[in-house]
């Protein structure tokens, strides 16, 4: 349905396995994306050294390590540290800090922009777009 | 024998002159030959006179003034030493003259001339002074008496004058009243007695005893209290007699006892116990003021543990709405999914997937307001539409508003101003205060919401003005001075906190807003206003 030029590449990470598979299957159906998803934590970093994302939906609250734990290793890897990340979030509250705003169990970087769970479609299609870099006029 | 010596007056002659001792010795003896009383003794020299004195104990000195070496009044007090009531009559010599001065010296009687010298006025003037004398010394002795009464009476005496001054005052008085005589002479009786006695207990005894100044009437009471020093206070017995028993404001003599160490201890005894009662008194209110305090603890104890509760749904709440979250979005994302794959096939479809995904969103806004509740957050202010915040405020009560058969009013105008505020605060703000309103119209009612600009004062500084009125019960004016303080709520046990306005309140100070609550007037119900 969408050109493959146009795709843009989009990694979901998150330890529900069903609802990656949903998200997934709506995304692809909606708007120009390639959507790849994993919900090992140990496959995050690989997987977005091979698969090269656009943007990278990370779940905050998984098991075993923090989302914001893989978003610093994220940003402290060369190469992929400038990916933009979405958040998503099952139990966002307006700046609790030890959650999400501010410095993470000490980590230099705000968890931000993020998404709350449940999220629509439509909704996580326009978080999505305000984070993909704007094509550049040439 | 005895009646014959009490009948006879012993008289000294002093007389210098021989011819002149005799006439008078002859003449005496002649008139009283048997029946005479008369005895006398003939002194030359004043020493002489003064010397007899002193052995006879003469009851008349006959004393002829031409005797006296030197002046008469020394003379006088030499003989009248022995026995100071001794009458005295003094004898001129022929051509002397009266001297008034005479008069008054110590003892003197009566004055008789030598010329001529009269046998029937020297006998009667003898008798005359002797009996005056004797009277005279009956008298004296009396005085010493009382006098000796009054210093050694075990009673305080005090004796005052018309004016109620201190005349007199005896060892005992002073010794009761612990006072020297010095201190209470000149002194009323008033001062002396009850200056200081403490006010409660003067008491009717010592006005009545006063009374007596006034009226000369004898009054005694057989309990007062007087001022003591070094003690607060002395009980006596007392009475006031006056000297003229019915004389208006005359002398009057005041005697008093201490009552007995045992009335004065039972007395002590008493102070003592309305001291313990007082005490006792203090006591009780005491440990009446401690159970408060102690009700208050267990109350701020209970403010706390539900704090402790708050806190504790609050990190429920976060656990639960992970639970909760993860799989409504695999549910709202599963619904979209399937609106799109079958919508077109299956007629009806897509209808009930709204509905699911309606659902959806209904169960995540309970769970959101949730968490919004019990997260402490940073203010994130912003410009935005109250309009829109009272919409998703709505949306999150509707399902009370459905239970409760609550029909809601909106009345705000499309082009309401922006407002500066924290979004997710406001909305707090919202769903408590409809929460509020809800709870109050359990049996059906209408909510109305309004929002309007206006100016908020004679600058004309504009602000956004939101009205929310319910037809619910309305509220107890007595709670209404409180109602924005914690923990207060009529519904404990029943779902409420006490909170919900608390923290509304808190909300709008931290946007510098106001607001007020208060009962409708037009209707039964509460109508709160909001100004940001
Ligand atoms: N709209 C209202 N109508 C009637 N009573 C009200 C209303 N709003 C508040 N109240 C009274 O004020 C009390 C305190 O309210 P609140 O602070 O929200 O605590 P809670 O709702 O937990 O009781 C309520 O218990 C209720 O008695
Ligand atoms: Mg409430």
């Amino acid at each position: 349905m969408w050109d493959d030029i146009e795709r843009k590449k989009i990694l979901i990470v998150d330890d529900e396995e069903k609802f990656l598979a949903v998200t997934k299957k709506n995304l692809e159906k909606s708007g120009p994306y390639e959507v790849r998803i994993e919900s090992r934590v140990s496959e995050v970093i690989p997987a977005v050294k091979e698969f090269k994302p656009d943007l990278i939906i990370l779940d905050v609250m998984m098991p075993d390590r923090r989302g914001s734990e893989i978003a610093y290793e994220i940003r402290n890897t060369d190469k992929i540290k400038q990916i933009p990340i979405l958040f998503l979030t099952a139990t966002a509250m307006k700046g609790q800090k030890e959650l999400f705003g501010g410095l993470v169990d000490g980590l230099p970087f705000t968890i931000k922009p993020t998404v709350s769970k449940p999220v629509s479609t439509a909704d996580l299609i326009k978080a999505i777009e305000s984070q993909l870099p704007k094509p550049t006029d040439e | 024998m005895a009646q014959s010596m009490s009948q006879q007056i012993r008289v000294i002659l002093l007389e210098k002159c021989r011819h002149d001792s005799d006439f008078i010795k002859g003449f005496l003896a002649v008139s009283g030959s048997s029946a005479s009383p008369i005895q006398l003794k003939v002194a030359r020299t004043p020493l002489e006179t003064a010397s007899l004195a002193g052995l006879e104990r003469p009851d008349v000195l006959l004393l002829s003034i031409a005797s006296f070496d030197d002046a008469v009044p020394d003379g006088l007090a030499a003989m009248l030493a022995p026995s100071p009531a001794t009458a005295v009559v003094l004898l001129y010599e022929r051509g002397q003259r009266w001297d008034e001065a005479d008069f008054s010296l110590p003892g003197v009687q009566d004055v008789l001339s030598k010329d001529p010298l009269q046998l029937e006025g020297l006998q009667r003037t003898l008798l005359n002074a002797s009996r005056l004398g004797r009277a005279r010394s009956q008298l004296r002795e009396k005085k010493e008496i009382l006098k000796a009464l009054f210093s050694a009476s075990a009673d305080g005496i005090i004796s005052f004058s018309p004016v109620q001054r201190a005349l007199e005052v005896n060892p005992a008085a002073c010794r009761i009243l612990g006072a020297s005589e010095r201190e209470l002479l000149g002194r009323t009786a008033e001062e002396i007695f009850f200056k200081s006695t403490e006010p409660e207990k003067r008491g009717r005894a010592a006005d009545f005893l006063m009374q007596t100044f006034e009226d000369g009437v004898r009054r005694s009471v057989d309990r007062v209290c007087f001022s003591a020093s070094g003690e607060h206070s002395l009980w006596v017995q007392c009475t006031l007699q006056p000297i003229h028993e019915g004389a208006r404001q005359g002398a009057v003599i005041a005697v008093f006892k201490s009552l007995s160490d045992a009335i004065q201890k039972e007395e002590k005894l008493k102070d003592a116990i309305q001291e313990q009662f007082r005490n006792e008194q203090r006591l009780v209110e005491a440990l009446s003021e401690l159970k408060k305090l102690n009700q208050q603890l267990k109350e701020t104890q209970d403010q706390l543990i539900q704090a402790e509760k708050l806190q504790s749904v609050g990190r429920l709440a976060a656990g639960v709405a992970h639970e909760v979250k993860n799989p409504l979005a695999i549910i709202m994302q599963g619904a979209e999914y399937l609106k799109h794959s079958l919508a077109r096939e299956n007629e009806g479809i897509e209808g009930v997937i709204e509905d699911v995904l309606d659902a959806v969103r209904r169960a995540d806004g309970v769970i959101q307001g949730l968490l919004d509740f019990s997260s402490p957050a940073d203010a994130e202010m912003a410009e935005g539409d109250l309009a829109e915040v009272i919409d998703e405020a709505l949306r999150l009560v509707k399902h009370v508003t459905m239970a409760h058969k609550v029909r809601v009013v909106k009345k705000i105008p499309q082009d309401l101003k922006p407002v500066f505020f924290d979004r997710n605060r406001i909305q707090h703000v919202f769903v408590n205060l409809f929460s509020n309103a809800l709870y109050a119209m359990k049996e059906g009612g209408e909510l109305t919401v309004c929002a309007r600009s206006e100016a908020e004062d004679l600058q004309s500084k504009p602000c956004i003005c939101a009205e929310i009125l319910d037809t619910g019960s309305g509220i107890d004016p007595e709670l209404l001075d409180k109602i924005f303080d914690p923990f207060v709520t009529t519904r404990r046990g029943r779902g409420g906190t006490g909170l919900g306005l608390s923290v509304v309140k808190g909300i709008m100070d931290l946007h510098s807003g106001h607001i007020k609550i208060e009962n409708r007037e037009d209707c039964k119900g509460t109508k709160v206003t909001l100004r940001f």
